[in-house]
């Protein structure tokens, strides 16, 4: 029995040890000087950009796609920067993104938020937490995001976090790959094209949800924290509801609640592309790389109507 | 699938049937009594097996005939129910063979049946083998045992968290949105399913194995490396091991197997891989999968594969690509929700193949994939190819060689382990 304990011991020290070791060379020589890459590198990379730039586009693949920073000539002489983060990048991201950011140095002047009101909508048992996993590497840089994964998390994830490697879960080999190809890193202001065209042949329009929807009351809190920070702050917030092909993912009665909630202090100012009816330069099968992304000539359309739209408002 | 607690019930009541069975046949002189009493108990362990896991498939074939529409039964298959119907059944079968005495205490019996470890999706233990080790007075687990024990642990946590369910995103978006995606999309998707498949299933098998034996019980393996097989014949020898070789003791033989004529051989290979598929899912995709390895068997019995023995590395690397390719072509029917859904993917893979359209949106996955897979592949060419866990035992330093091991494993599965993985492929058995 002693034999046993002692081993269990030995391996639980190890690996206590080895964790905390490897996490600080890894932490301070390696990721500190990666900055590209979805697995934190980009992110790395808008907290230093954000340094340098007033205007900043957060969202989620469908900022990251849509909007051209360069086309943005209205508001920031095309000097933005694109921090939209592919397959996450709704509220619980943004809303703790935009504290790492204010935390870091000064804030921006503007920012322009993607948002699909349909996000709000309140999808079975809420896992908040999983938004947060490209934000792990950063716990240590602001209260906010620890304050809210301790509420947020249950045991299980709270016993993963004990091991400080665990920030780096499903990381680790991206960002190594982006710091061995660092030096061919180039500087780029975050927005990424994409290629190819919808196929129209295969593609089936979901059926709008008919039902009367419930709205998650933790994004909306975090939706109007957002607005609140930015008002702190002083920074111009610009939200942005982008649209999708033949409106397969409109929801109108979404459009408007969220509309609303924005508007309630009237420090929000809001372009809505949602409905795609009402922009026909929009509808060609050839703008869509699929349902919800526009291809690289849908993304200068896109992004020359919403600079032209913001011109329109905002400008004196 | 689901765990409901009322279930347990089936489970005593397989047990019941299968203890009673076996202790009847044993206490019985006459030979057709003992006949009866096993063809009782298979037909009773069986009968279970099909309300609750085929059930609604006959309902479903039935309505297709378009006679009379019958209406679903509205259960769910209780987890693990075809793992231990059939440990339950081989148990009462060795009984009869009179291989194996029977279990007279009940509770050893139910302990052998229920065993956690093994419980939900294998490895399908033998009486021989654990009953015995059940029954030991003076059960000791060793530091021998622990050290292996965690390793193999942690070697199919690893396998199962970094590298199954790293690939299952890519599997899952292949083949979940298989209209929008191009052949090439398809076709990756279906090689990295053979290995997600195998290292879902065989990391289970070891965590199972692993946590058996860190409380002193040794379990057979499962799985020997199967996809460094030459042939077919021999993937099917190291591929869910406890499974193919239940089939072979209990189905293929008593068909008689080899020993009759050539083409009588030929209708037992392809009605035991039939029967496999079909004890895998309710679906007739499955059936379609057993059928192809069947067929497959049967041509490698043709064409005498086994006289062809590769002399080098390039004949061994054709024949291990041959096995692979084949394989993974049935996996398209075992991964498939339906047969529409595999013939549109085939469809795909052979004419609308084109590179250039080959697009997958989480680009985070590549590198986490090629660490989990070299890895795999290091540890199992250059390690396990070689020797066991318990042969790896016997070497210099084996304590520091064991931690460092069981450390190296931990961390990677921490900095690589999908921490939202699905459930294991195999619970849906």
């Amino acid at each position: 029995m002693k034999k046993i304990l002692l081993y269990i011991t030995i391996i639980a020290i190890n690996l206590v040890v080895a964790d905390r070791i490897f996490y600080y060379f890894f932490t301070n020589y390696v990721f500190a000087k990666t900055l590209s890459g979805d697995t934190g590198g980009a992110i790395n990379y808008s907290l230093q950009k954000k340094e340098n730039v007033d205007c900043i586009i957060l969202g989620s693949s469908r900022a990251k796609y849509l909007i051209d920073p360069a086309l943005l000539t209205a508001v920031c002489d095309g000097k933005g920067y694109n921090a939209g983060k592919s397959g996450f990048g709704g509220i619980v991201y943004n809303n703790m993104l935009l504290h790492l950011i204010v935390n870091k140095s000064t804030a921006p002047q503007m920012i322009i938020l993607q948002v699909d009101p349909n996000y709000y909508f309140k999808w079975g048992v809420e896992d908040f937490t999983n938004e947060l996993l490209p934000l792990y590497p950063f716990i240590n840089n602001s209260k906010e995001l620890r304050n809210f994964i301790s509420t947020n998390s249950n045991y299980a994830e709270k016993f993963k976090l004990f091991f400080h490697l665990y920030r780096y879960n499903g990381k680790f080999a991206g960002v190594l790959f982006n710091y061995f190809k660092r030096k061919s890193f180039k500087p780029n202001n975050g927005f990424e094209s994409l290629t190819g065209r919808i196929d129209t042949t295969t593609f089936n329009i979901t059926e709008p949800p008919k039902k009367e929807f419930t709205y998650s009351t933790v994004k909306i809190n975090l939706l109007a924290d957002f607005v609140s920070t930015c008002n702190t702050l002083h920074i111009k917030l610009v939200v942005v509801f982008p649209p999708t092909y033949k409106n397969t993912y409109f929801v109108k009665q979404a459009s408007d609640t969220i509309t609303r909630l924005l508007n309630k202090d009237r420090a929000v100012t809001i372009f809505d592309f949602s409905d795609i009816q009402k922009n026909p330069a929009l509808q060609s099968a050839d703008l869509w790389k699929d349902d919800s992304h526009l291809n690289n000539t849908g993304a200068v359309i896109f992004s020359k109507l919403l600079n032209d739209s913001i011109s329109l408002k905002l400008k004196p | 699938m689901w765990f409901i607690p009322a279930y347990i019930l089936i489970l005593f009541l397989i047990i019941a049937i299968d203890y009673y069975a076996a202790k009847k046949i044993e206490d019985t002189h006459s030979k057709k009594a003992k006949k009866r009493l096993l063809i009782w108990a298979i037909v009773n362990t069986c009968l279970v097996l099909f309300i609750f896991k085929y059930n609604n498939f006959f309902i479903d074939n039935f309505n297709a005939l378009g006679f009379h529409q019958v209406k679903h039964w509205h259960i769910i298959l209780p987890i693990g129910l075809s793992f231990h119907t059939f440990q339950s059944l081989s148990y009462v079968i060795e009984v009869y063979r009179g291989n194996f005495k029977a279990e007279r205490n009940l509770l050893t019996y139910s302990n052998f049946v229920m065993m956690f470890p093994q419980l939900v999706a294998g490895p399908i233990e033998r009486a021989n083998n654990l009953l015995p080790q059940l029954k030991k007075c003076d059960h000791i687990i060793t530091s021998k045992d622990l050290s292996i024990g965690m390793l193999q642990f942690f070697w199919g946590l690893f396998k199962k968290a970094v590298v199954a369910d790293t690939l299952s995103s890519f599997v899952n978006a292949a083949y979940g949105m298989y209209q929008f995606q191009p052949g090439s999309v398809l076709l990756a998707g279906t090689i990295l399913f053979a290995i997600q498949i195998y290292c879902d299933f065989s990391g289970y098998s070891d965590m199972a194995i692993g946590i058996a034996r860190m409380l002193g019980f040794k379990f057979r393996d499962n799985f020997k490396l199967p996809y460094f097989s030459k042939d077919i014949t021999e993937f099917w020898r190291r591929w869910h091991i406890s499974l193919s070789t239940w089939l072979r003791d209990y189905i293929y033989i008593p068909f008689g197997g080899s020993k009759r004529s050539k083409w009588r051989t030929h209708v037992n290979l392809l009605l035991t891989m039939l029967i496999g598929g079909f004890w895998h899912g309710a679906s007739w995709n499955f059936i379609i999968w057993g059928g192809f390895n069947g067929l497959y068997l049967s041509f490698e019995r043709l064409i005498k594969i086994h006289q062809l023995r590769p002399r080098n590395i390039v004949t061994k690397s054709i024949r291990i690509l041959y096995t692979f390719t084949l394989i993974s072509f049935s996996w398209i029917f075992f991964r498939s929700e339906t047969f529409a859904q595999s013939v549109t993917i085939l469809k795909k893979i052979g004419l609308d193949f084109s590179l250039q359209k080959f697009w997958f949106w989480d680009l985070s996955i590549y590198p986490s994939i090629i660490v989990g897979l070299s890895i795999l592949f290091g540890f199992e060419y250059f390690i396990l190819r070689k020797q066991t866990f318990d042969q790896l035992y016997e070497k210099k330093n084996r304590k520091i060689v064991f931690c460092s091991l069981t450390v190296f494993f931990i961390l990677v599965t921490i900095l690589s382990g999908n921490s939202n993985g699905s459930q294991f492929i195999y619970f849906q058995f």
